[in-house]
């Protein structure tokens, strides 16, 4: 057990490399526009460059403005979050808007994970499919979110959202027997409480640790650093582990794998074909939900 | 003098003429009867609401272009309203999916749409469960009356299209699949149309669009009566849900069939009313059959024959000028009684005279100032063919046509029939009417000027009313208040998002683009920036964008915007059918376009159509779009355009009929004078009816601005006969013969078709109610002005022939005695 322990101190450096990286002011303008956490710029001061309305609100801003019928105030519904404030941009020039130093590693993991993907997974998960009806996919899968229970928990508890942590116990109590084994989820159906995932990453994000260059990791896909991290972390602290020995526990998490996977291989290969360079469509797909999801952290 | 005499000589060959050729003249009307009835069933009545356009326009075009590239589905929306009030519950789940299985049964639908049948998603989950969407619907998931409460309440693309805000009513929208062949030949003529936009059409080009235009004219034809057939047994399937539910029914052509439906009705009832009423006032007249049956003879094959010339020629009547029959009976009336008149004058005064002698006589008199009447009513109907309103122009060229007709009927066969007639005793009567016709000359006589200065100041104080003239109009208005039209109409237009369609096609800015994604954030955010500027307008009822669909979006994603990307995957992840369906009349390629479609609520208070596209325009530049990015486009934008010309079109008619009916008063007096003094009465009354129109709040619309220069057209009838007369009449009292000779008939006329256009006033569509009572109105007041003002005038300023001969001999006589 002992790599364990060398795994999570390497993690640990990973990560503080991490949160040492220089953060971006709020409304200064950002180089590396995968701005670490940052809460996006309320007021663009440049006067120059001003961002037109609709760049403002693709920043993930409300705006309002007023017409002859009164102030109007918009939310957004369509975000890319690019800064507002883009006079860092020269003219012509295409500045780094996704942050990718590891571009060539990535670009080789994604190709072989798109030869993985096609010659195996999306095969297997095709079978997984014709073997077992949607219904009962779909209890594997609430099955793998019930054992995750215990983690989102601590992760809860950690980020000092207790409230979430209260549910995450709630719900792991009445799955776990109610639900049997939590293959159902009465806990949402009949109890009105709401999933309540916390992941390592979202923790961290808590805590404002950046999320690091983007990555993308075997099999696995689209992450970054922290999130690499985070997978790792809790693929040893995950309660599958305590529950089960290898090998077992290999072919537990690959049944998860292709499970959660099963969905996705149509939509996968979808957007694979009609991109002309899909690793720009899944990196800025990845890059883009992230900035959002930090912006719009889940109200507690 | 010699010309005098040639004129009478011509008029008096005429007259021997006509009567001599009677028989031939008889026969030849006969034949063209005959003729005329075979061309019958082909005259038809076209009252769609795309009548009422303008057609060669840039406008119309810019909007079928529109259309064409986003193909909005036909629809007919159903509104049912539970009379307990609660529209979530079983039973009116049970009578919508019972009422959408009959309208399925209609050949022509494609689809029934209803709060039952579209999938309701409570959360994000159903985006990444992919293919399960479709299945979240009423229908397989039978959600109870509280789950579909919750799910509906304020949802961003249902409300006002599936129930209304206030949930007091569920919509079901019947969706019609297009005829491939018509959609193909719209296509064709379509894309020979729009070259229209920027050069003339060649020779080619234009036999080949009129090709198409027969070819496509059948099939039309054929879907305005399937569509009529449709909105029937629509109208018989909702009776079975009668007693727990009110249904309205409406959609953009559900107006256009309506106002077909109340036309025809109005056609026959009030060509017949009005028939009627002019049989029963001649009675009243003249005591006699004969006077009754000839002239209502004369009248009907009148419109026989244009009915059938329209047949012939393929002219249809439109909304607009769906009155002509009314009309032509009427006109056609004015002249009879006018010969009647004279002709029972020539029975009284000369007893002994044979038939054809009273006839030769009566034409003698008659010919020329009936000639000049109808000549100058049509000039008053053809001025309207330059008003610039294609719906306008044609009821002008087609009362033209009618007037002609009427012309060679009422001085060719009513004639050549009267002289086949005995020569029988006439009486004349009304010693009322002819005494009060005296008192009225000598005040005139006695007093010209206080009667003068009088009805100036009572006009010109109506004519004040002329600045309030204002042009706000709808289609609902079109129908009476207590109609059931108008109730469904406006039901749907205030609870279910509005009704006359307005389209707001962007182009998107390509530099905005970015690869792979179908549409960017920025671009995006453009559109909901425009989206947002139209909802906030009161007038605007449901807008539709893109926006709906990502608001829904971000309602479902736990209240966070989607990413571009993110949005983009959605769109890939539906198959190219759903997404045709769903987005299809939202978006389109290349160039990349997005279009909002809002419908205007016609029923808002105080709506000020002009300031409202105004204020639009305004408020899309302020939210960042250019002039050259965006087009305002379809019916609504169409409808404002005519209307904003209704005041120019009205300057322009009224002062073509004046130069008009000037020129021509001078052309028949020979006297700048007289035609001026002619023309004063005349003017004095269009003025005074378009204060009329403007103190009663009327809004001026395609039919009330053509009202003024009718009856400038046909009032110029009576100040002619009148002149006419007066002119002709001896030395000595010549104003009080003339009232007595010409007073008669004015009066007669005039009564006969204020009250024969009055009948109008009982109809249910509103243009033809204030068409019919003004243009009595207008009568009443051309005939106070003819019988004041004129001969005010006219024994003031103008000697008449008896005066005058009096005048050239006395210095002769003088220098005898």
């Amino acid at each position: 057990m002992t790599y364990r322990y060398i795994l999570v101190c390497l993690l640990a450096v990973v990560l503080a490399g991490c949160a040492a990286k220089p953060e971006p002011a709020g409304n200064a303008p950002a180089t590396d526009t995968v701005s670490h956490s940052s809460k996006q710029a309320e007021q663009p001061g440049a006067a120059e460059n001003e961002p037109t309305i609709a760049e403002q609100l693709s920043a993930g801003q409300s705006t309002s403005i007023e017409t002859s019928q009164g102030t109007l105030t918009l939310e957004p519904t369509v975000v890319d979050m690019e800064p507002a404030a883009e006079d860092n941009v020269t003219d012509g020039e295409a500045a780094p808007l996704y942050y990718d130093p590891l571009e060539g590693w990535n670009r080789a993991v994604f190709r072989f994970n798109h030869v993985s993907y096609t010659y195996a997974l999306i095969p297997i998960a095709k079978g997984y499919e014709k073997v077992l009806p949607s219904a009962v996919r779909d209890k594997v899968g609430n099955a793998f979110a019930n054992i995750r229970e215990p983690l989102n928990l601590v992760n809860n508890a950690l980020a000092g959202n207790f409230k979430g942590a209260g549910t995450n116990l709630g719900r792991f109590v009445i799955n776990s027997t109610i639900g049997i084994f939590g293959l159902f989820d009465p806990a949402t159906a009949w109890f009105d409480m709401a999933a309540s995932k916390q992941s390592i990453a979202d923790t961290l994000s808590h805590y404002q640790v950046g999320n690091g260059p983007y990555l993308v990791l075997p099999i696995l896909g689209q992450s970054d650093v922290r999130g690499a991290t985070s997978v790792l972390g809790e693929a040893f602290i995950h309660p599958l582990n305590h529950l089960v020995d290898t090998p077992e526990l290999y072919y537990l998490q690959g049944v998860n794998v292709i499970n959660s996977f099963s969905d996705r291989a149509d939509l996968y290969q979808t957007l694979y074909k009609q991109a002309d360079d899909p690793y720009l469509y899944f990196r800025n797909q990845h890059l883009q939900g992230l900035k959002r999801d930090e912006a719009y952290v889940k109200p507690e | 003098m010699s010309n005098q005499n040639k004129q009478n000589g011509l008029v008096s060959w005429l007259a021997h003429s006509i009567v001599r050729l009677r028989w031939a003249i008889i026969m030849v009307f006969i034949g063209l009867i005959a003729l005329a009835t075979t061309f019958l069933s082909q005259f038809r009545i076209d009252a769609s609401a795309d009548t009422l356009l303008v057609k060669n326009n840039a406008l119309y075009i810019e909007s079928q272009l529109a259309n064409q590239r986003f193909s909005p589905d036909e629809f007919i929306l159903v509104a049912y309203q539970p009379e307990d009030g609660e529209l979530f519950s079983e039973q009116t789940f049970a009578d919508i999916a019972a009422l959408s299985a009959d309208y399925a049964t209609l050949e022509r639908v494609s689809s029934v749409t209803s709060m039952l049948t579209v999938p309701l998603l409570a959360d994000a989950s159903a985006f990444t469960a992919g293919a399960d969407v479709a299945s979240l619907t009423w229908q397989q998931q039978r959600y109870s009356p509280a789950q579909m409460r919750r799910l509906l309440t304020d949802h961003p693309i249902f409300t006002d299209l599936l129930l209304n805000k206030a949930q007091t009513a569920a919509g079901i929208q019947i969706v019609f699949k297009a005829d491939p062949e018509l959609t193909e030949l719209d296509r064709q003529i379509l894309s020979i149309q729009q070259h229209t936009l920027s050069r003339e059409l060649t020779a080619t080009e234009q036999n080949e669009l009129a090709q198409l235009q027969q070819a496509a004219d059948p099939l039309r034809q054929r879907l305005m009566k399937q569509r009529q057939q449709e909105i029937d047994q629509i109208e018989q399937f909702n009776r079975q849900v009668s007693e727990r539910a009110a249904t309205y029914v409406g959609g953009a052509y559900v107006v256009g069939q309506h106002l077909v439906d109340m036309i025809k009705s109005d056609l026959t009832s009030f060509g017949l009313a009005i028939a009627l009423i002019i049989a029963v006032l001649l009675l009243l007249i003249y005591r006699s059959w004969r006077g009754v049956f000839f002239p209502l003879l004369s009248c009907n094959v009148s419109v026989l024959l244009t009915c059938g010339l329209f047949g012939l020629l393929d002219i249809r009547t439109t909304v607009i000028s769906a009155n002509f029959i009314a009309l032509q009976l009427i006109l056609t009336l004015a002249v009879m009684i006018h010969l009647l008149g004279a002709y029972r004058e020539i029975a009284h005064d000369k007893p002994d005279y044979t038939q054809q002698q009273r006839v030769i006589g009566m034409l003698a008199q008659k010919i020329s100032p009936c000639f000049y009447a109808t000549l100058t009513t049509s000039v008053g109907f053809g001025s309207l063919i330059f008003s610039g309103i294609q719906p306008v122009v044609d009821f002008g060229f087609m009362m033209l046509i009618a007037m002609l007709i009427t012309m060679s009927v009422s001085l060719l066969l009513f004639p050549a029939l009267l002289s086949m007639l005995k020569a029988r005793p006439e009486s004349a009567d009304f010693g009322w009417l002819a005494s009060a016709l005296q008192q009225a000359a000598g005040m005139v006589k006695r007093r010209p000027y206080p009667v003068i200065l009088l009805i100036v100041v009572m006009f010109g104080a109506l004519a004040t009313g002329i600045s309030r003239l204002n042009v706000e109009n709808s289609f609902i208005n079109y129908f009476a208040k207590d109609t059931q039209v108008h109730r469904e109409l406006a039901f749907i237009d205030q609870q279910f998002g509005g009704s006359t369609p307005l389209d707001i096609v962007i182009t998107l800015d390509p530099t905005q683009a970015k690869p792979d994604l179908v549409i960017a954030a920025d671009q995006l955010n453009q559109l909901h920036l425009a989206h947002a500027a139209v909802n906030a307008f009161e007038a605007s009822g449901s807008v539709t964008s893109l926006i709906n669909f990502t608001t829904l979006a971000r309602q479902l994603n736990d209240n966070k915007p989607l990413t571009e990307y993110e949005l983009d995957t959605i769109y890939e992840m539906l198959s190219s059918k759903v997404t045709d369906q769903l987005v299809g009349a939202y978006l389109a390629d290349s160039p990349s376009q997005v279009r909002i479609a809002t419908r205007i609520q016609d029923t808002t208070a105080d709506l000020n159509r002009e300031q409202l596209m105004q204020q639009l325009h305004q408020d899309l530049q302020t939210v960042g779009l250019a002039e050259q990015d965006y087009k305002l486009t379809n019916l609504f934008v169409l409808y404002q355009d005519i209307l904003s010309r209704l005041f120019d079109s009205q300057v322009t008619t009224l002062g073509l009929v004046y130069l008009a009916l000037g020129i021509m008063l001078l052309a028949i007096f020979r006297s700048v004078k007289i035609a001026l003094i002619a023309l004063i009465p005349n003017i004095l009354t269009t003025l005074g009816i378009l204060g009329l129109i403007g103190w009663l709040n009327i809004p001026l619309d395609l039919m009330t601005i053509t009202i003024a220069a009718i009856a400038m057209g046909i009032a110029v009838d009576d100040t002619i006969h009148f002149i006419h007369n007066y002119l002709q009449q001896p030395a000595g009292d010549a104003l009080a013969a003339t009232f007595g000779h010409t007073g008669m008939a004015i009066v007669f006329t005039s009564v006969i078709i204020a009250a024969g256009f009055a009948v109008f006033g009982f109809s249910d569509f509103l243009p033809s109610v204030y068409f019919g009572i003004l243009t009595a109105a207008a009568m009443l007041m051309a005939l106070l002005t003819d019988l004041t003002i004129l001969p005010a005038l006219l024994s003031r300023f103008v000697k008449n022939s008896g005066q005058r001969q009096r005048q050239q001999t006395a210095p002769v006589a003088g220098g005898q005695s």
